[in-house]
């Protein structure tokens, strides 16, 4: 139990210093897991170095690097804790120095076990003929001054517990050296959390406004941001209007503590989902040892069947023009590899025609797309398309709340993926992009272009001539065979309405240079070119066979 | 995991019934197996090419970024044999008055040397241009384009897909 003079008499401001050296030190930590990524691990790897010996060099220096990371998570939890201890038990001192003023200045006497003495009675008090009244009063006030001394103790005890208990939960003896501690890391600042009143009941849910959700965030300090993110990693890395980085730090460790569940629990060996996610992990951790343009944000995760992700090739947060990419039928996490590969090479290309500003493209796999096998015939329906939509509708929206100032944004759809984007662009208020590029297209489940929210002469579509998997119903001769023959079917029919790459459909048609479905991001191709363009808005670089660019 | 393997299934017949259309980069037609090339060949030639590049515009070579990856089939599978190609791409810095002549001295070289020109515009400012062509010897496509604002020539290639080398593996790299 705290006594009175503990609180009353309490050095916060100690508190205080040692949170804010627990803080230092767990930025140190992080800085340290920085520098081992850039100045130990980058260098060795970007060498010729290779062979047994430099496989066990990097294994020792991953683990250094979560070594540190844990370390950094682990350490700026015991400083929030100690300020957050710090911060309330300062706020019940003031009550209770408030309060002792008050008894003070009517005289009456509160001792250090927190009993409280009226003032003695006067002279002329004693022969009052209410003394009897005047004595009651007082021993009433008396009580009460005792019951909310009593109260503010109980609380401040209560404060000290919680905050001891989740310190004790804190003690670990090696840090990183197993793919558990992660999880064990998120255990401990959810203790944390909690014992400072950070509950996941006062998360925004899923579906809040992007807007309100990056408010909200601002509100806080960037300890209680720590705290929540390594606490609840699922839920902020999903959460629309959250800043990229914060989105990033939480969904790699929301990937992490996934991995040392299923090393956990024995679930590791002959795990295709958990080898595509240390797969993914180390795409990520590599990214740290390349320029700062070529960083990898993971911005949605979810490791789990086909899988979802969202990884930026550049911050969009800070972003001059970002892009996002839709991929279509058949993309799963299994093959993010190939969506971050397009994604990238769209940046550097836009970057390399932009020195002046930054690029960040988006490989966004958030929704679920259509089987080549099963879902393909439901695909037609459009319900994936739907889902998408809401789905891309709040991502883009999120993009816009957490950049820093106004942000362009185009969206670029392959496949289904461009029907995902028709679905967005036309309904409700839209799909908050500058512009929007459709390659390889079964249809937007739309009549034309001008049924989007955008102008039409920013709505850019593109066909190869041999992509039989594009709404072409001309075209029935040459169709690939078996599912081919469905998709070019369903397409050609015009299921999800009239393919974009028509001058018909009142869109800029774009010169294809590609054969096939999938080679639009073909190296050096006028595809790829014509995208990078689009996306910075120097439309001139992009040849058109139909249609007029915006001047 | 259920629709993944039907994925796989699907792939394989696709494989089997649909050719690799990268075989279309390979010089001796489509119909020529792939060559088999160690990755810093491949790399060193596309070096080769932008050195010639910003030798003929006049500037210095800068930024050297490259990557490998898996060749993909017309309709987006993979073949299971590791095939695999080149992506680069590197800027050469250079006055905004230079860009002109310095495509034209690439367009004649590279017609000089029997590239097919994909495209070559100069664009309506008069300063800024594009230039993209294929060098059938090697399979190798360039493409050269002025930034805005016309400081530079941003360079990216392309490459042939090949087979990979003994020990290596690109496509997964």
């Amino acid at each position: 139990m705290v006594t009175l003079p503990e609180l009353r008499d309490g050095r916060f401001d100690a508190l205080d210093a040692a949170a804010d050296a627990w803080i230092v030190f767990g930025r140190q930590a992080e800085d340290l897991s920085g520098d081992t990524s850039a100045d130990l691990i980058g260098p060795l790897r970007a060498s010729p170095w290779a062979g047994p010996a430099a496989d066990a060099a990097y294994t020792l220096l991953d683990k250094i690097d979560d070594e540190f990371e844990v370390a950094a998570m682990q350490v700026r939890t015991v400083g929030s804790l100690l300020g957050g201890a710090a911060d309330e038990l300062r706020g019940l001192q003031r009550q209770l120095q408030a309060l002792l003023s008050s008894a003070r200045a009517q005289d009456f006497t509160v001792g250090d076990d927190g009993s409280v003495t009226p003032p003695r009675q006067t002279y002329a008090e004693i022969h009052d003929p209410d003394s009897a009244q005047i004595v009651q009063q007082r021993m009433s006030v008396a009580r009460d001054y005792a019951q909310q001394v009593g109260d503010i103790l109980t609380r401040a005890t209560e404060v000290d517990s919680r905050c001891a208990r989740a310190l004790g939960d804190l003690i670990t003896n090696v840090y990183g050296q197993e793919a558990y501690e992660y999880g064990d890391a998120t255990d401990d600042a959810r203790a944390a959390a909690e014992a400072l009143g950070l509950t996941e009941a006062s998360i925004p849910a899923a579906g809040t406004d992007p807007r309100q959700v990056n408010a909200w965030w601002k509100t806080l300090t960037p300890e209680q941001r720590q705290l929540y993110l390594t606490a609840y990693p699922e839920r902020f890395g999903a959460l629309d209007g959250m800043p990229s980085t914060d989105r990033d730090y939480a969904n790699q460790l929301a990937l992490r503590g996934y991995v040392g569940d299923n090393v956990n629990n024995r679930l590791d060996h002959g795990n295709a989902q958990h080898d595509r996610a240390l797969k993914l992990l180390d795409k990520l951790e590599r990214s740290e040892q390349g320029p700062d343009g070529k960083r990898l944000y993971l911005l949605t995760i979810d490791p789990v069947g086909d899988g979802k992700a969202a990884v930026a090739v550049g911050n969009p947060d800070t972003a001059d023009y970002s892009a996002v990419l839709v991929p279509g039928v058949g993309t799963e996490l299994d093959g993010i590899g190939g969506l971050i590969g397009r994604a990238s090479d769209i940046q550097s290309k836009a970057a390399s025609m932009d020195p002046t500003s930054q690029v960040s493209v988006i490989g966004w796999l958030g929704y679920d797309t259509p089987s080549l096998d099963e879902d393909i015939v439901t695909a037609t329906a459009g319900g994936k398309s739907r889902a998408g939509a809401v789905a891309l509708d709040g991502f883009v929206n999120g993009l816009h709340a957490s950049h820093d100032g106004p942000a362009h944004i185009t969206a670029i759809g392959h496949s289904y993926g461009s029907t995902v984007l028709g679905e967005a662009a036309s309904h409700g208020d839209g799909l908050a992009v500058a512009d929007m590029v459709a390659l390889g297209s079964p249809g937007m489940r739309v009549d034309n272009a001008a049924q989007f929210t955008l102008p039409t002469d920013h709505v850019w579509a593109g066909a190869a001539v041999d992509d039989n998997f594009v709404a072409r119903p001309e075209n029935t001769a040459s169709k690939i065979p078996l599912i081919g023959d469905w998709i070019g079917e369903n397409a050609n029919q015009n299921i999800h309405g009239p393919g974009p790459h028509y001058p018909g459909f009142g869109g800029n048609v774009l010169h294809i240079d590609t054969r096939g479905h999938s080679g639009y991001w073909d190296a050096n191709s006028i595809s790829l070119k014509s995208q990078a363009a689009i996306v910075l808005g120097d439309y001139e670089l992009a040849p058109l066979t139909s249609g007029k660019a915006p001047s | 995991m259920r629709r993944r393997a039907g994925v796989v299934l699907v792939t394989a017949l696709l494989l089997a019934a649909t050719a690799c259309s990268s075989n279309d980069d390979q010089p001796g037609g489509t119909e020529a197996p792939l060559q088999t090339k160690k990755k810093a060949d491949v790399e060193a030639l596309a070096r080769q090419q932008f050195e010639s590049v910003a030798q003929l515009a006049g500037g210095e070579l800068i930024g050297w970024e490259a990557r490998t990856a898996a060749c993909q089939g017309k309709n987006g599978e993979l073949a299971d044999d590791g095939r695999w190609n080149l992506t680069a791409f590197a800027t050469v810095k250079l006055p905004a008055d230079k860009h002109v002549a310095a495509l034209r001295a690439v367009h004649d070289t590279w017609v000089g040397q029997k590239w097919e020109i994909v495209d070559y515009r100069t664009l309506s400012d008069g300063v800024r241009g594009t230039l993209s062509g294929r060098d059938p010897a090697s399979g190798n496509s360039i493409s050269v384009d002025s930034s805005r604002p016309p400081v530079q020539l941003s360079l990216n290639l392309g490459s042939a897909c090949y087979q990979p080398a003994p020990g290596e593996d690109p496509a997964n790299s």
